[in-house]
């Protein structure tokens, strides 16, 4: 047990002892300990190097306030910049400064302190500037900053993600959250309390109070034994709350370690009712040289002593301008840490605290100015605050007290308004709010008894704004403890204004505020962001305020009406993977048809082809090659028989009085004449007239459709006709029914179709005079009901058949039973894409690139002029009555019959050309042509036909003839079939 | 216990969207008997009347009892104005009881499924999809579209069968 380590008390397993290393040297510390309470047990001082300047620093809070010591964790727990009081300490932790090479303790970059004149706040506005900054950039960035994102992954990270409701949500778990968690819970709400500490208590766990004449842990079991008893009572600990977003909606971390296990939860909780007890930060105080190892917050040096069994120290003085370090110069006392002075600034120490202290020398209206040392702090020089001789008392810790802040982010976060409190020298809630409440030191209630009573009364509004009306509850004798304060933000005619920090992460001194200010940058917004202060990982807590007092007076203003810097979410740093709810549970949704097994099954590779749905790209054989494989597809499609899985087509049915009236405004064709089995193509514009999406109708009887999109546009399209007719058409009367994943269809497709069809097996006359193209019937197939459509994607004669789905996956195995003899090839997308190229067919992201409109695509003749009016039809008017000169849909015959890998590439019309005159749309291998073909979007292209044309692609120019869209069966004769 | 979960069921299901008083002129009439609505179900016998949105009905009934369930209203001439769509293979059903059920549904949902706050079928969303949520006596049954169906069955399988994590 080092000296530093108390034999007895504090929180800590000494049966437990742990190993770590820090900065490549090994400690021990117990289970319990942070690994800042276990680097202090272990007597080292100097943890860290300052974010600039390099200088010696050491820890200086116990918990997330913490504006100095940072470490990244290594050996499985690889993170960034982590806090040291925030770094649970496990066996084997390994950890490392975020500056100093090789270490914190020897630093060879502390030379650059020489250089601290010349690196001021906003240095890289004005210096390094030749003979440019960027030659000085990768050095500067190297020697200053925070540690480097980690390199290797952190294995033993797990992530989840969790929803919660309750009545009231009381955040912190001290004795003002538990009071109010306790009324709240014998009322019968359910109730959830979250505290960031591994354990429940707050500030009781850190100082020695009495509450009913007995140690104060006492009255903290019981409450947390009646609490845990109530079965819709849950308390977290372990949990940070980092958001406070609209309607009550908080978003907390539960961080939770087991051996080789480090778990962050991110609870979205909802709450009727909200409790904010989040407690109050000790500032600290400026001066020259207030950043030594060993100056640390006095309530700090408390909690190591008290909760860690530490002495940070062995002769302390304490540097104050309120009560609250009397009681803690008590507790010192008790585990033997000398208190040397007590040096208050305010004129008059009220007797009752100094009287906690006897044989303390206190000397009222005085201030440190200075301290001595080097790695460590040795002395601090005191003087008369109006001026006078100076003293030095020697010391190995100094504790600061500049007054308490109360933890406010969340409130204000919830757009709840704060005022600046001139009793109490700080920042206070302000108002009411109707679903959140405020209690104990947050609310600027600095001793334990009003601490409680807030906590019990904070309970009781939330439950009555939750219908309930719970018994009082009385707040319990308290040991008597006070706060009076005397604002105090800087030792004033400061000489060494350079070395007084107010932000001691950022390395901003009091020099710095006093630049700013001096250089037009007063308002307080503009100090932060000139100087940075305030916007570390520590987000200020322990230095905002002394910046707004700085500023204060150098401006000779109140504080108040300085203001305050806008508090922003996360409160805390929160890993990355909590964040994005990197929940194992969760996994990228994904849609499969029947028939998918049966894909993968014979080898297909699978893709996800819009949508979520998981499609099959290709069915390579033994030995084939990507293309060898398409070009097979292909052939099977147009000399034979092919097949395809069409399940994913997005389908609706289209129901009511105004259904037809409907379809015609959103289509721009008619589909109102359409009789009962007929279907029709479609397109469908947006307002401004663009393609929205393409696909046939049909129509199923007397205002009835069956309207089919794209795969990947399904959701749009349906969310678009939903808005129509909720916004801009509700006198229609429509109903849309989403029926993709009730009929899905397997689609046979080539010469052989109908002959294939007729050995699979149906009752529906199949023959080109009773069931010619674009037409559906209904009937038996293979036994099956079905709806059979002759649509055509692929040029072919082609027959879609709809069954259920809980019948498609036995059809398909039925077809290849049946049709083994017309050598049946299934398809995949690649092969339907050659195909639809092959056609001059229009594709949504290739031709439809939202710059197009149908008289582009050479769709003229689905735009019906006749009809009165549907969507887009005025905007296309508009847009080509500009007279501009039009991209418009081509061919391409390239010189080089080989060529295929030209898709997007931009046309030029000469090799000097700097502009491009249209772009490859698609480029593919023809199996009919036997060479490769494209389509593409030219400037004037349909008056442009065998014209010779340049592709400029990435190895050079690429001569093409422009030709028509269509290299297959160009009046369609065989899809009609 | 921890949670158990079944692997996806069909239920025969018809989707009907009308007004209100069609509903219960058109619809209603085919089942008798019916119980008073509780939460946005009406139950009768083994059949379910689930109010789902403005306009918006589903009936669903076990998957054996389709064909009866089809019949009530083939024979009927219902008005344009009625839209009765047979949806059985649209919608894949997963249960979940036990007794971290709820601790389990907080991964699923954000929807608050407490007793007094949830009403008796909702549609919400649960995995990042749109699900029929449905609160029997000591489960939740859950309805996605079919086609998640191979995913959801994944996810329950890598979380263990019986969410055991």
């Amino acid at each position: 047990m080092s000296v530093h380590r108390l034999n007895q008390g504090g929180c800590i397993d000494r049966k437990q002892p742990l190993q770590f290393d820090f900065d490549g040297r090994s400690y021990s510390g117990f289970q319990g300990d942070t690994l800042a309470s276990a680097l202090l047990g272990a007597g080292v001082r100097l943890t860290a190097r300052s974010f600039k300047y390099h200088r010696p620093r050491g820890i200086v809070s116990s918990g997330v306030e913490e504006p100095s010591s940072y470490v990244h964790l290594r050996k499985g727990r690889e993170s960034g910049s982590e806090p040291v009081t925030r770094v649970e300490l496990v066996d084997g932790l390994s950890a490392r400064s975020v500056r100093g090479w090789p270490s914190a303790s020897f630093d060879v970059a502390a030379a650059v302190q020489f250089l601290s004149p010349l690196i001021p706040a906003s240095f890289y506005y004005k210096t390094f500037m030749w003979p440019g900054w960027r030659l000085y950039e990768p050095a500067i960035r190297n020697m200053a900053g925070l540690a480097p994102a980690p390199i290797d992954v952190a294995t033993d990270d797990c992530f989840e993600a969790r929803d919660r409701h309750c009545d009231v949500l009381v955040i912190g778990g001290g004795p003002a959250g538990l009071s109010a968690a306790l009324v709240a819970a014998r009322a019968g709400l359910d109730v959830l309390v979250v505290d960031q500490e591994p354990m429940v208590g707050g500030a009781l766990l850190a100082r020695n109070l009495h509450i009913e004449s007995a140690p104060a842990s006492h009255w903290l079991d019981t409450v947390v034994a009646e609490l845990t008893g109530f079965s819709r009572v849950e308390v977290l600990t372990g949990t940070v709350a980092w958001a406070h977003r609209e309607h009550n909606l908080v978003m907390l971390a539960e961080n939770k370690r087991s051996p080789g296990v480090s778990m962050q939860r991110i609870w979205r909780v909802r709450a009727q009712q909200v409790v904010l007890a989040t407690g109050a930060n000790e500032r600290l105080l400026v001066f020259a040289n207030n950043d030594r190892p060993g100056i640390m917050l006095a309530s700090a040096i408390q909690a190591y002593a008290i909760r860690y069994a530490v002495r940070a120290g062995r002769r302390a003085v304490l540097f104050t301008t309120n009560d609250s370090v009397y009681q803690c110069a008590r507790d010192l006392h008790d585990v033997g840490i000398e208190t040397a002075a007590i040096i208050d600034v305010r004129d008059t120490v009220p007797p009752v605290v100094q009287a906690l202290v006897p044989g303390v020398k206190v000397m009222a209206a005085h201030e440190v100015y200075n301290t001595n040392g080097g790695r460590e702090i040795s002395g601090v020089l005191v003087r008369p605050v109006k001026g006078g001789p100076t003293t030095r008392i020697g010391c190995d810790l100094l504790g600061l007290s500049g007054g308490w802040n109360p933890a406010i982010q969340l409130w204000s976060q919830a757009r709840l308004p704060t005022r600046y409190c001139r009793r109490l020298a700080t920042l206070v809630p302000e108002g009411t709010s109707s679903k959140v409440a405020v209690a104990g030191a947050c609310n600027g209630r600095m001793a334990l008894r009003e601490v409680i009573s807030d906590g019990l009364q904070a309970g009781l509004e939330a439950a009555r704004r939750c219908g309930q009306e719970p018994d009082a509850m009385s707040c319990p004798e308290c040991e008597s403890d006070s706060y009076t304060i005397e604002p105090y933000w800087h030792s004033g005619n400061d000489l060494r204004a350079d070395k007084a920090f107010v932000d001691l992460l950022h390395d901003v001194t009091l020099r710095d505020i006093h630049l700013a200010i001096s250089e037009g940058f007063a308002e307080i917004e503009h100090v932060k962001r000139y100087t940075t202060a305030g916007m570390a990982l520590d987000q200020g807590r322990t230095g905002n305020l002394n910046v707004a007092g700085a500023v204060a007076m150098r401006r000779d203003m109140e504080v108040a009406a300085i203001g305050t810097t806008t508090f922003r979410p996360p409160t805390v740093p929160v890993r990355f993977g909590g964040l994005g709810q990197f929940d194992g549970l969760k996994i990228l949704p994904y849609r499969t048809t029947p028939v998918t097994p049966w894909h993968r099954n014979h080898n297909a590779v699978m893709y996800e082809a819009g949508a979520r749905w998981r499609r099959p790209g290709y069915y390579p054989q033994a030995g084939e090659s990507m293309q060898g494989c398409i070009n097979r597809e292909a052939r099977a499609v147009r000399n034979g028989l092919g097949i395809y899985d069409g399940a994913p087509l997005g389908t609706f049915e289209i129901q009511g009085r105004d259904a037809s009236r409907f379809l015609d405004l959103v289509y721009t064709n008619v589909f109102s004449t359409l009789h009962t089995g007929q279907g029709r193509y479609g397109l469908m514009l947006t307002d401004d007239g663009l393609i929205l999406d393409d696909g046939v109708s049909f129509c199923l009887g007397r205002n009835r459709f069956l309207m089919s999109t794209s795969t990947a546009n399904a959701g749009l399209v349906r969310r678009h006709m939903k808005r129509l007719l909720a916004v801009d058409y509700p006198e229609l009367e429509v109903r849309i029914t989403d029926v993709t994943s009730v009929w899905m269809n397997a689609t046979l497709c080539g010469p052989l179709a109908r002959s294939a069809l007729e050995r699979i097996g149906t009752d529906i006359d199949i023959s080109p005079e009773a069931f010619p193209f674009m037409g559906i019937r209904h009937g038996i197939v293979a036994g099956f009901e079905a709806r059979v459509a002759r649509v055509s994607f692929t040029g072919e004669l082609s027959f879609e058949i709809n069954v259920r789905a809980r019948h498609l996956a036995e059809l398909w195995e039925h077809i290849f039973e049946v049709c083994r003899e017309f050598d049946i090839t299934p398809i995949g997308s690649e092969t339907s894409h050659v195909l639809r190229v092959e056609k001059g067919f229009l594709s949504l992201g290739h031709e439809v690139d939202g710059t197009v409109d149908a008289f582009d695509l050479g769709m003229g003749w689905a735009m019906a002029s006749g009809k009165p009016d549907f969507i887009g039809k005025r905007a296309v008017s508009i847009r080509r009555s500009g007279g501009r000169c039009r991209r418009e849909l081509v061919g391409l015959w390239t010189e080089d019959p080989a060529r295929v890998d030209i898709e997007g590439a931009p046309l030029v019309e000469s090799r000097d050309s700097k502009r491009s005159v249209g772009h490859v749309t698609a480029s593919v291998w023809s199996v009919v042509q036997e060479r490769a073909i494209a389509l593409a979007l030219l400037e004037n292209g349909r008056q442009r036909h065998d014209e010779v044309i340049l592709i400029r692609d990435g190895s050079g120019l690429l001569k093409s003839r422009v030709t028509a869209p269509c290299f297959h069966d160009p009046k369609g004769k065989l899809l009609r079939s | 216990m921890a949670t158990t979960a079944s692997s996806g069921y069909m239920k025969a299901v018809l989707d009907c969207k009308c007004s209100a008083a069609e509903f219960d002129r058109w619809i209603r009439p085919a089942f008798p008997d019916t119980a008073p609505s509780s939460g946005g179900i009406t139950i009768v016998g083994t059949t379910e009347i689930i109010h789902v949105g403005r306009e918006h009905w589903l009936v669903c009934a076990p998957l054996s009892e389709e064909a009866n369930l089809i019949g009530r209203f083939r024979k009927l001439e219902l008005p344009d104005s009625v839209s009765l769509v047979e949806v059985s293979d649209s919608l894949r059903f997963f249960s979940f009881g036990g007794s971290d059920l709820y601790e389990r549904l907080s991964r699923m949902t954000s929807l608050d499924v407490r007793n007094m706050h949830m009403p008796g079928a909702t549609l919400t969303e649960a995995f990042g999809l749109k699900v029929l949520l449905v609160r029997r006596l000591d489960q939740f049954e859950l309805g996605f579209d079919s086609s998640y169906a191979r995913m959801i069955e994944e996810v329950l399988k890598n979380s263990g069968s019986s969410f055991d994590w």
